[in-house]
């Protein structure tokens, strides 16, 4: 179930930096530089935390 | 659940979140730090122990935002000594012209008065004003004297003198009207920036 979500979370943090990155082009003031940084990290984290889970699952 | 679905609800979920992660911001308010005040071609006025010293007719300085300018207000705090200034106005930059600075008035002389050091409370909104991608708004005074003529840039003929002794920013967030919301959202769509 954990698993699931954080893959969720993952592509859902992924298409956000998308959607911000997309926004800047239009006007950098919208979000801020870290913005999609931020999201980035948290998205690796997500990832790196469903890769854990993932076999964890498998071992159980 | 197949394919598009997911595709869909991951799009729903990540349009959440960007709307969320934009509208955090504009709740935000505080004091907002001041760039130096300098002359058109990007000259520092000097300063002295009781502010800085103006001698040029247009006096510019950036205010760096932490936020979009959607739904703020900036609140200006100006102490300042007229000198031999007939009329001084700030105006913040609103488009991509150079000179487009809609003007508020911070003060004209009248007959017999002395210059003295006065403070001036102005609050100007923000969100139809032009932001430039490090986020910073363009402030500008525009200071008029007996002697100045009609051109922006008079030299080292420009006579005006006054005494900017402090400047403060906070800004505030506030509910933008209908016009400065379509501007916004306009100049979102041009893609305008500062030429």
């Amino acid at each position: 179930m954990i698993r699931h979500l954080l893959t969720a979370l993952f592509w859902i943090l992924i298409v956000s930096t998308l959607l911000i990155n997309f926004a800047r082009w239009f006007h950098p003031a919208t979000f801020s530089e870290q913005t999609p940084v931020v999201l980035l990290i948290v998205a690796f984290a997500a990832y790196l935390g469903s890769l854990f889970f993932q076999k964890y699952d498998s071992k159980n | 659940m197949n394919a598009w679905s997911r595709a869909l609800l991951t799009l729903l979920g990540a349009s959440i979140l960007v709307a969320t992660i934009f509208c955090i911001p504009l709740f935000y308010r505080g004091s907002r730090s001041l760039g130096a005040i300098e002359n058109i071609h990007g000259i520092p006025f000097p300063k002295t122990d009781e502010g800085t010293v103006v001698t040029e007719k247009l006096a510019h300085a950036d205010i760096f935002l932490a936020e979009p300018v959607l739904a703020k207000n900036v609140r200006l705090a100006i102490t300042f000594n007229p000198g031999n200034s007939t009329k001084l106005s700030v105006g913040i930059r609103e488009n991509d012209f150079w000179l487009s600075y809609p003007k508020v008035e911070l003060y004209e002389a009248t007959s017999n008065a002395q210059p003295v050091t006065q403070t001036k409370i102005i609050s100007i909104p923000l969100t139809d004003k032009l932001q430039d991608k490090d986020r910073s708004i363009d402030l500008m005074f525009f200071a008029e004297n007996s002697a100045s003529s009609a051109a922006v840039d008079e030299g080292i003929h420009d006579q005006t003198s006054w005494q900017l002794v402090s400047l403060e920013a906070e800004v505030l967030p506030t509910l933008p009207t209908k016009p400065e919301f379509k501007d916004y959202v306009k100049s979102i769509l041009k893609k305008e920036r500062p030429l």
